[in-house]
């Protein structure tokens, strides 16, 4: 019954479908216009990769530019609009500066992470067997294993730095996109229109590279668009903690590190990064699950 | 006149193995149990039954999608039970399957150009161009035109993409299709459209078909015989017309006379079968339908009946034709 | 003329997703009698499930809704009910079985849990009288072990066993009317020739009335006194049994029983119907049927053909227009509002 209505919606929209560039592209913005959240979500990422792309350009002031007399200034005072850190420094300019590391941190490692959980996924999910055994007990013992204690070993290990938090985070972080692809390969691999290639004739591999994939487009889109959330935070956790990126060169995570200790004194310090990263893994977290409200029913309906 | 065997399936057995855990043994469905039949150039060949039955298994196996537990499958001199996958890949394109349900089987996410090119790409057929052609006139065959080449599977009807399985199943000009339940799935209106062009297809490529089905006004209609599957096993086969008009096996003429009528004044004595179909993963002793037959024998519950010949190529395997052809009770003429 | 238990009066029922409406169905016309078998024949698509939903009040409240007509059940307007009155209504005075039985019942809760839910609800039934009358109820729909059988979980049951105990459901609290959306599509011939024998038996038992809806024509023929066919939204049939299957007269209803591999000689080329339903989007003016009509006339495509009753045998097609006199003047009028 419920099939039946599904049809009656399906069908409408599949009538005014064209194969065309122009109209897919329509359609992604007059569906992401319906929802507000999912709006929300795109503004602010586009916000997010404006001030990081642009950022030194249109802060008010130098934000390494340390000037004693105006330490510790609260908000809307003296031209500075978040106000001042402990070393004078200004805290919009910072946390505009700061923009950038988030967003490179987060889709640097989405994208290093994806792939490397991807590949390992698609070899557990596919090939099956030992291969799968050994992988996903890999993937079993490093779930069991809290995340943000895993990056801060591996950091401890390898050092501090932009470059080694990326890699410490992606070695954190593949261990999901493993586990999901996995799954989605093992669910492709029963389906009738792969039997209907053994069928015809096709050989594994290419069945795998011209079937498989393709078919796991979607799911990981939506889930690197919600990592990309998870990582920004875990970045800032792993720079409050010191291990990130290191002081003076600004991101949000040391920002509240270094305003820790004014918390009772001077609440700009700590409050305002922590908005940061409040709006950006938010922004990214709407849009991913617009994304994933989209694009699932669309898998289902085929 | 001898027509030429194109498959012959001898005591095909395919069991499937469910672990019950740690410390209970394991129970073994027999999906299909020692089943054997042939299939002579240019029939087709009708496998007919209730669900579990396991008449898709024995389709499946013979394409070798799932491995054989035992027995051999003879595919034009090819025993393909034994065939290493590489060389049932080459083998592959003279036999071709149509399955049952079009939304599942074709790729959300290839248009019908690549649904169709890949079959002549894969067994390496003709050039690019070529190809285009031959994909274009088989779409005109199947009743889609050119204009569909780039659209979506999602874009069309249910019978629009039975109609693009089909074409895929036979643009490589197989001499055998495998078609499982093909029109089960679609609308009445649909489905004799569908099976008018298996029946043109047939004629123009001379196609041999096994066609799996539940539908028994289909099977009269489009088959040449008929085999009747229960619980993983062969009751009887006979040509179709014998099996409509003289069911022998207690089980089909309760299938035939299930079939609802087709017009309200029609008078039809059924055969209520009592229960349901037992688990083939525990079926009955001796012949698995007793519990169920309306004229089962105190040996029925205890030994599985031998398959016996009568005459026409009419075999059955019920012990009530074991004795001699006159004792045939009355009992189950149309109680 | 027998009592009407159910009237439906020019029902129309919109979709909305986002800004585009669909209106699966478009003015549909037809009545119940009481302790009638009504056949609702027609294919996906053609709104039959749609309307049984809109008679149980089940259609989702958030993107669709009744844009016009009205359902009468007993004289009061179904289409007007407040949700609270509808789950009164609901498995007591109409009840329903649905085409999957494997999904109907809910696998956590045992079949007692299940059946009870409306005695309870309804009838005000203690827990020891609830499980007497389910007990007595399995039995009578020919189900073995109902002492058992109540306590067993859905997983345990076979698909034929579980439709028994979707129609004991439906049956408990004797409702008046009961829709049946294709009650053995899912089922095997043999399984399905019981349920049908079942549902015969019970029908002869009590004064319900039955609104089978179904795609196949010979289930129709076995079980109903009068039948309706629809096509993309509309009724364009509606007559006894035996009048349809002797002289169908719209053209679609023709097309659908010649196009039966019974109805055409062996291995010939089988009677088909051009074409395929069209999408909702893709009616516009005119007889919906219009271009896949093998008799299709230039009026046809311009007009929407009113329904034509002759002898209680109503036919939508305007090759009824010259013999008999039109009816429903209003019909065209609702072209407009399209």
């Amino acid at each position: 019954m419920s099939a039946n209505l599904e049809k009656a919606f399906h069908n409408e929209p599949a009538a005014k479908i064209k194969s065309k560039k122009e109209s897919s592209i329509y359609r992604f913005f007059a569906n992401l216009f319906r929802s507000w959240t999912g709006t929300l979500g795109f503004i602010i990422i586009l916000g997010l990769l404006f001030i990081s792309i642009f950022g030194p350009w249109i802060t008010p002031y130098d934000p390494l530019y340390a000037d004693f007399s105006k330490k510790l200034l609260p908000p809307m005072t003296d031209g500075h609009l978040l106000g001042t850190d402990q070393l004078g420094r200004d805290i919009l300019s910072r946390i505009i500066v700061g923009a950038r590391v988030s967003v490179i941190i987060g889709v640097l490692t989405v994208v290093i992470a994806g792939i490397f959980g991807t590949v390992v996924g698609i070899i557990s999910g596919y090939f099956r067997g030992w291969v799968d055994v050994v992988l996903m007990r890999i993937v079993d013992v490093q779930l069991s294993f809290p995340f943000i204690l895993l990056v801060l070993v591996i950091n401890a290990i390898i050092g501090a730095g932009l470059r080694n938090i990326i890699i410490s985070l992606a070695i954190g972080g593949w261990v999901i996109f493993a586990r999901m692809i996995r799954s989605e390969v093992l669910a492709l691999r029963e389906k009738e229109f792969i039997t209907a290639c053994v069928a015809t004739g096709v050989s594994r591999f290419e069945i795998l590279f011209r079937h498989i994939l393709p078919n796991l487009f979607t799911p990981l889109i939506i889930l690197a668009s919600l990592q990309i959330g998870t990582f920004i935070i875990a970045e800032a956790s792993v720079s409050f903690l010191g291990f990130g990126v290191q002081p003076p060169e600004p991101a949000w995570g040391n920002m509240l590190n270094e305003g820790k200790d004014y918390i009772f004194s001077s609440w700009w310090l700590i409050t305002f990064p922590g908005i940061a990263i409040i709006i950006a893994a938010l922004g990214v977290n709407l849009f991913g699950d617009w994304l994933r409200d989209t694009l699932d029913p669309e898998l289902k309906g085929e | 006149m001898k027509q030429k065997v194109l498959l012959s399936v001898n005591n095909l057995k395919k069991y499937y193995d469910i672990p019950q855990g740690l410390f209970k043994e394991k129970i073994i469905v027999k999906a299909v149990d020692d089943i054997s039949f042939t299939i002579t150039k240019g029939e087709t060949f009708a496998l007919v039954g209730e669900s579990g039955c396991g008449k898709s298994t024995t389709g499946r196996t013979i394409l070798k999608l799932t491995e054989p537990t035992g027995g051999r499958i003879i595919f034009d001199g090819n025993d393909i039970a034994a065939l290493p996958y590489k060389k049932m890949r080459t083998l592959r394109n003279r036999m071709q399957m149509v399955f049952q349900d079009p939304y599942a089987s074709l790729n959300p996410k290839k248009t019908v150009r690549e649904i169709l090119t890949e079959p002549l790409r894969v067994h390496k057929k003709f050039d690019h161009d070529t190809r285009l052609k031959k994909v274009k006139s088989m779409l005109e065959i199947v009743g889609l035109s050119e204009y569909h080449l780039d659209r979506y599977p999602h874009e069309f009807s249910g019978g629009q993409r039975q109609r693009i399985g089909i074409a895929r199943a036979v643009i490589l000009q197989p001499d055998f299709i495998i078609a499982d339940e093909p029109v089960s799935a679609l609308d009445v209106s649909v489905q004799s459209q569908v099976i008018n062009l298996m029946l043109e297809l047939q004629k123009e490529f001379e196609l041999t078909y096994l066609f799996i089905s539940h539908d028994l006004s289909v099977i009269q209609h489009m088959t040449d015989r008929v085999a009747v599957m229960y619980l993983g096993k062969i009751v009887e086969i006979a040509k179709t017309e014998d099996l409509f008009t003289n069911p022998k096996h207690p089980y089909t003429k309760a299938l035939l006379s299930a079939v609802p009528i087709t017009h309200p004044k029609e008078k039809k004595e059924r055969i209520i079968l009592k229960g349901d179909v037992p688990s083939p993963a525990n079926p009955p002793s001796g012949c698995t339908f007793h519990p169920r037959c309306p004229a089962a024998l105190d040996i029925c519950k205890t030994q599985a009946p031998k398959t016996s010949e009568h005459g026409n190529s009419h075999s059955v395997s019920c012990h009530l034709y074991n004795k001699i052809e006159e004792e045939i009770p009355h009992a189950i003429s149309h109680s | 003329m027998s009592e009407k238990i159910l009237e439906i009066n020019d029902l129309r029922v919109q979709f909305k997703n986002g800004k585009e409406k669909v209106q699966p169905i478009r003015g549909v016309s037809f009545h119940i009698n009481k302790g009638e078998t009504l056949g609702i024949v027609g294919e996906s698509g053609c709104g039959k499930s749609v309307t049984s939903l809109a008679i149980m009040g089940l259609l989702p409240d958030k993107t669709s809704e009744i844009a016009s007509g009205n359902i009468l059940f007993n004289n009061q307007d179904l289409s007007k009910l407040t949700d609270k009155q509808f789950r009164k209504l609901r498995g007591n005075d109409i009840s329903m079985i649905f085409q999957e039985p494997m999904t109907s019942l809910n696998p956590v809760f045992t079949i007692g849990e299940q059946l009870k839910e409306p005695l309870r609800r309804h009838k005000n039934m203690s827990k020891s009288q609830a499980r007497k009358e389910i007990i007595s109820m399995l039995q009578q729909v020919g189900l073995p072990r109902a002492e058992q059988l109540i306590d067993e979980y859905p997983h345990q049951l076979s698909g034929g066993m579980r439709q028994r105990v979707m129609i004991s459901l439906a049956l408990l609290c004797k409702p008046q009317l009961m829709i049946a959306d294709e009650p053995t599509t899912a089922l095997d011939v043999t399984i399905q020739a019981q349920i049908l024998d079942l549902l015969k038996k019970l029908k002869a038992e009590s004064d319900m009335s039955l609104m089978l809806i179904t795609h196949d024509l010979g289930v129709v023929a076995e079980m109903c006194n009068r039948v309706v066919v629809m096509y993309a939204g509309e009724v364009v049939e509606e007559a006894e049994v035996n009048d349809l299957f002797d002289s169908p007269k719209h053209p679609y209803t023709k097309g659908l029983m010649q196009s039966l591999p019974s109805n055409n000689d062996r291995k010939s080329k089988l009677f088909s119907i051009k074409g395929q339903v069209p999408r909702p989007s893709e009616i516009t003016g005119g007889c919906a049927f219009a271009n896949r009509c093998p008799h299709v006339l230039e009026r046809c495509v311009k007009e929407t053909p009113p329904s034509f009753t002759h002898q209680n045998h109503l036919s939508k097609c305007w090759l009824q227009d010259t013999s008999y006199k039109e009816v429903n003047h209003d019909e065209t009028k609702g072209t407009a509002i399209r």
